[in-house]
């Protein structure tokens, strides 16, 4: 179970059936391991009743469900030409502040907007708000991290043609988040400072699926003695070529540059055929 | 990751599964793939299972059988495939190359269930 926050059910969740064959096998005294060697094809299809004592093989991704509703989401963002960022870090790595200096410098000529998910308070949205555009709070309750429909609910009454830019920040947290895909463009993952050079290294899987990389608060490198090259060397070591971009949201170094990969980004997209 | 949810999940999609047989069927013990870079402790998962299956008819007394997938690199430059005892880089460990495809370890799947009729005792 998570350790963060041993986080529940939620109720509700329709079933979906996914995408799956069955095949039925003669297996009947079926030994206390895993065989691969179970999952060869049989011709018969049968979608009927398994029969007792046999092995029903399943081919079935565990989080399809999540899966299936994330990729509805990014149809839907591909459609009406929205370019989604789900941003993901440690709590207090300074995913607020960053996006909050963000959306005011876009605001002018980009219609942004943000989702922002944590277990309790408004707080987020509060900030976020200050910078005129539109932001919703998922409260999560006691889940860890953020899933596809919890997003699309956030925004079941936003007219996405009215936006370019959607921000999701999700729950802080370098473990839990890393499974699921919210339908988003762009993986941001930011490390502080503050966290240690090996941050990335501790938590690979969160390296591993982020698209690019924000180093935040340099301004306080020197006095919690943190090299960061060392710590982007580490992101590289981990995820190979990342982008890493080097910001602090307090004093605004970086950000122009985290601007225009953005920008750059929502530039490529839109320019890229809507499949 | 999140365990509990992971376990929450393989319930559902399994009594989805089961659902036209929960009458007469049993779930002895079922089977999933949990690949190094799914994010899924498989010792957490198997803390989880028991609270999530605990008052399922089908599948209340399961036994959780994890298959553990290691990451496995196929180096593009060197053309080896390398398999990873540990996720500490997506470089080939042969060659350092970044340009790898990960060909196997992101797995988080269902592969399998024992069933048997209910009207039989565990075998």
């Amino acid at each position: 179970m998570c350790t963060d926050c041993g986080c529940g059910e939620r109720p509700g969740d329709p079933h979906d059936h996914g995408d799956h064959d069955h095949h039925e096998h003669d297996h009947h005294d079926h030994p206390e391991h895993d065989h691969p060697e179970h999952d060869h094809d049989h011709d018969h299809h049968d979608r009927g009743r398994p029969d007792p004592d046999r092995t029903l093989t399943i081919r079935r991704r565990i989080l399809q469900h999540n899966d299936d509703l994330a990729a509805q989401l990014r149809g839907e963002f591909a459609r009406e030409q929205v370019f989604v960022v789900n941003m993901v870090s440690s709590p207090g790595s300074g995913k607020t502040e960053l996006l909050r200096r963000t959306m005011t410098a876009l605001a002018p000529d980009v219609r942004v907007a943000a989702v922002t998910g944590d277990l309790a308070t408004e707080n987020d949205a509060d900030r976020l708000s200050a910078s005129g555009a539109p932001v919703r709070q998922i409260l999560t309750g006691t889940m860890c991290h953020l899933e596809a429909d919890m997003v699309a609910d956030a925004i079941a009454d936003w007219n996405l043609a009215d936006l370019d830019l959607l921000f999701i920040e999700n729950v802080g947290n370098m473990v839990c988040p890393s499974g699921f895909d919210l339908g988003e463009d762009l993986r941001v993952m930011l490390v502080a400072t503050t966290e240690g050079e090996d941050k990335p290294l501790k938590y690979p899987t969160l390296t591993l699926s982020a698209d690019v990389a924000v180093i935040s608060k340099i301004d306080l490198a020197e006095p919690v003695e943190c090299d960061v090259d060392l710590l982007a060397g580490n992101l590289d070591e981990v995820r190979p070529g990342i982008e890493v971009v080097r910001t602090s949201a307090k004093r605004g170094d970086g950000v122009d540059e985290w601007i225009d990969l953005l920008r750059s980004r929502m530039s490529a997209k839109a320019a890229a055929p809507v499949s | 990751m999140h365990e509990l949810t992971v376990a929450i999940q393989i319930r559902r999609a399994l009594e989805a599964e089961l659902e036209s047989d929960a009458e007469q069927l049993v779930a002895d013990a079922v089977r999933i793939q949990v690949g190094a870079l799914s994010g899924v402790v498989p010792e957490a998962l198997q803390f989880a299972w028991p609270h999530a299956i605990a008052d399922s008819p089908v599948l209340g007394s399961a036994r959780l059988d994890i298959d553990r997938i290691d990451v496995q690199l196929h180096c593009r430059p060197c053309d080896q495939v390398s398999v990873l005892s540990e996720v500490v880089s997506m470089r080939c460990p042969i060659c350092r190359s970044p340009d790898v495809e990960v060909i196997a370890g992101d797995e988080l799947d269902i592969s399998g269930v024992d069933l048997r009729d209910r009207a039989r005792g565990p075998t």
